[in-house]
């Protein structure tokens, strides 16, 4: 956007350099509302009744794609899978099988533990420094590590394997894949109805296959490393990287929706 | 086992207060995007012009105080209706001189100096709203770029009998010189755009922000002036005003140019502060908001919304403390415990006032194409704000306990140097020049990278 503005002739009075002070004043624009028609209502409703539907019916095939595709990776990985529990979810949902990997215990080995505890703080303390806005979220996870490596100094028995979290976090995810229908009807729908309903289907698609190579990176964690970074994995890669595809999908169907209200002429 | 109970308590405590702000802030946000809004009060006519007093206090602000002056000797509002009063609050830089040297060259704008009294910004607006003639008084922070029509747009809701203050809308420039004042730019069309335009449309309270805005002389004396005692005079004053059956408008078109803060620690001492003073408000202000006549229910409920919305941050530590107690626990496995923690997780995650759906359809309606694109990087300033915010009511509370007073009043680092070049906070690199000059003497600004 470019504004031209005749230069005032007069001297410039004290605190001025005489280059125009005032670089820009562009004019209001703004959408005044965008309508909200029974059409787009109805149809966030369906793709969201839908979407559910189909989680819900087919969650035993989900659980099982799903613990195909973890499996997949840990074993890329390298990670001896030593067979396959099963873990219940909520009641009335099909038990989720769970992979049973050979977790590291750092309880007697205090060496081991403090140089992974080492290595994991100058890695967070590096990023704190370097990185200014990124500092809460660093603290955060610095909280987690010390509070881990609490748990394993001082309550081992608190320790737990790859098959409890995989209960724990397939708890979540169902969680989140029932939802995540509603949001994305709720958001994207409205917004940009055909577009919407794609979406919505896509984001939900996508959050199926990250849950699983998320799921396969903590697996990995809990066979290395034990217990250590586990609450780093959960609560940073759990329901909080959730949040964060949502958010990346809603702004890209926002994009989308502002760029076909306003064209060329959006900022 | 107590361990455990408390973990489970606090758990829900944030579970339930973080849904029902989640609720509130998609109703607005639904509100915001279907309702249309009110008429602007500039399509009305015969409306005469009040005398109007503007007020701009300045505390050290000799890189910003030309500016505003010049705008607003620039403005459209009728000269003998008008009078500008420039307060030098305290200033140890040149901003006296500059305030002298407008004052000599044109007659509307006047020069208080204050060198003793209260530091702080309620006190200089007590100070120059004794001098102040004008049935309306208007006030603009130093850092704002007031358009030539701003002062009627913001005067013009006064034709109504009711309405005690008005506010405009501030919208940053200065989004394109770092990360963290683009998300901050973000968070202020969620918070104008959406928020304060949705509590207008919906009948609630928008609130004065304490520049961009006006109050009635009248209505400002009814509540006894300014409480120089709060952090943010702003919002003790829409209270305050709410409470003796005055109204608020806010007016979108109303928009204001200024400068969010481009640092962390700039934009810490300022959030800071807000928490500050909005939870001193709080406890002042609850009980008469509960006990009055003049607020409906609804309207109650959304002040109080308002005033505790800094004690989420807090409230959603100990929550997410609760859930790391709860994690190592054996109930754990019993009680879906985190999963319900998705509420409270997907409420404040992108931003402290605005939710990420808000930051949305503000970047819909204000047509933010690229920009919005920048919405997952607020996880950034949603850690950093709630780590800042907590820290402040550590204090504040620390502060009543015992008895210390609270943090003192703390000025925003201003960024803008009237085209002076600026170091950026590595050395390396200098800060893009807003516009260039022609061989005509015209001035060409470009917004690029917006």
């Amino acid at each position: 956007m470019v504004v031209r503005i005749v230069r005032n002739s007069t001297t410039p009075p004290a605190g001025r350099s005489g280059t125009m002070r005032r670089p820009f004043i562009y004019p209001h624009r703004s959408i005044r509302s965008v309508r909200i028609t029974p059409g787009r209502i109805f149809l966030a409703a369906v793709t969201a009744i839908l979407l559910t539907v189909l989680v819900a019916t087919e969650q035993g095939r989900l659980v099982d794609g799903h613990n195909w595709l973890t499996r997949a990776i840990v074993e890329l990985a390298g990670v001896p899978v030593v067979g396959v529990a099963t873990a219940p979810l909520f009641p009335g949902l099909e038990p989720t099988p769970a992979l049973v990997v050979s977790a590291s215990r750092l309880d007697g080995k205090p060496f081991e533990l403090l140089i992974l505890f080492a290595v994991g703080m100058l890695v967070l303390f590096e990023i704190h420094r370097r990185v200014p806005l990124a500092r809460g979220f660093v603290v955060f996870l610095m909280i987690l590590l010390l509070v881990a490596t609490g748990v394993v100094v001082f309550h081992p028995s608190s320790q737990f394997g790859s098959v409890e979290f995989t209960q724990i976090w397939m708890r979540g995810e169902m969680l989140v894949w029932l939802l995540l229908p509603w949001f994305s009807a709720a958001m994207f729908v409205l917004i940009h109805p055909l577009f919407g309903a794609a979406w919505a289907l896509a984001t939900q698609v996508y959050g199926f296959l990250w849950s699983a190579v998320r799921l396969a990176f903590s697996i990995c964690l809990i066979h290395y490393s034990g217990i250590l970074f586990v609450p780093l994995a959960w609560f940073a890669l759990g329901l909080l990287a959730d949040m964060v595809y949502l958010v990346v999908s809603y702004s890209i169907a926002v994009e989308w929706a502002s760029r076909r209200a306003w064209g060329r002429r959006g900022k | 086992m107590i361990l455990l109970f408390i973990a489970k308590f606090f758990l829900g405590l944030a579970i339930v207060v973080l849904t029902l702000y989640a609720i509130r802030h998609y109703v607005f946000a639904l509100c915001r995007l279907a309702l249309r809004r009110p008429r602007d009060f500039m399509e009305l006519t015969g409306f005469a012009l009040p005398r109007t007093s503007v007020l701009v206090p300045m505390h050290n602000e000799e890189a910003v105080a030309a500016d505003i002056l010049q705008a607003l000797v620039e403005c459209d509002y009728d000269r003998t209706r008008l009078e500008v009063l420039a307060i030098d609050d305290n200033s140890e830089d040149r901003t006296g001189a500059i305030i002298d040297d407008y004052a000599a060259r044109f007659s509307i704008v006047k020069a208080i100096h204050r060198h003793e009294g209260a530091g702080g910004k309620a006190a200089a607006l007590l100070e120059a709203t004794r001098q102040a003639t004008g049935e309306v008084l208007l006030l603009f922070d130093a850092d704002y770029f007031p358009g030539p029509s701003m002062v009627k747009q913001l005067v013009a809701p006064f034709c109504d009998p009711q309405v005690g203050a008005v506010m405009g809308r501030v919208v940053p420039h200065n989004t394109d010189k770092t990360l963290l004042a683009a998300l901050l730019g973000l968070e202020r069309a969620a918070g104008y755009q959406v928020g304060q335009q949705a509590r207008y449309n919906l009948g609630l309270t928008p609130q004065f922000g304490g520049t961009v805005g006006g109050v009635r002389t009248s209505a400002l004396a009814s509540v006894d002036g300014w409480n120089t005692d709060s952090l943010t005079e702003d919002t003790d004053l829409t209270f305050r005003l709410v409470l003796h059956g005055w109204k608020v408008a806010y007016v979108n078109r109303a928009e204001c140019y200024e400068e969010v803060p481009e640092s962390w620690p700039a934009r810490e001492t300022q959030i800071a502060r807000w928490a500050t003073g909005h939870t001193d408000c709080l406890h002042r202000l609850w009980p008469s908001l509960l006990r009055s006549r003049s607020l409906s229910f609804t309207e109650k409920v959304d002040a109080l919304f308002v005033l505790a919305c800094y004690l989420t941050a807090p409230v959603l530590i100990l929550g997410w403390l609760a859930s790391l107690v709860l994690f190592f626990s054996p109930q754990m496995h019993s009680v879906p415990i985190l999963s319900i923690a998705l509420m409270f997780v997907g409420y404040q995650i992108f931003g402290n006032q605005a939710t990420f759906f808000e930051l949305g359809i503000a970047a819909l309606l204000d047509g933010m194409n690229r920009r919005v694109l920048l919405m997952p990087c607020n996880l950034f300033n949603f850690f950093a704000s709630t780590s800042a915010i907590s820290k402040a009511l550590v204090r504040f509370y620390l502060g009543k306990v015992w008895g210390s007073g609270g943090p003192p009043w703390a000025k925003t680092r201003r960024f803008r140097t009237n085209g002076k070049e600026r170091p950026f906070a590595n050395g390396s690199h200098t800060a893009p020049k807003l516009f260039s000059q022609g061989t005509n003497g015209i001035y060409t600004y470009s917004r690029s990278g917006d």
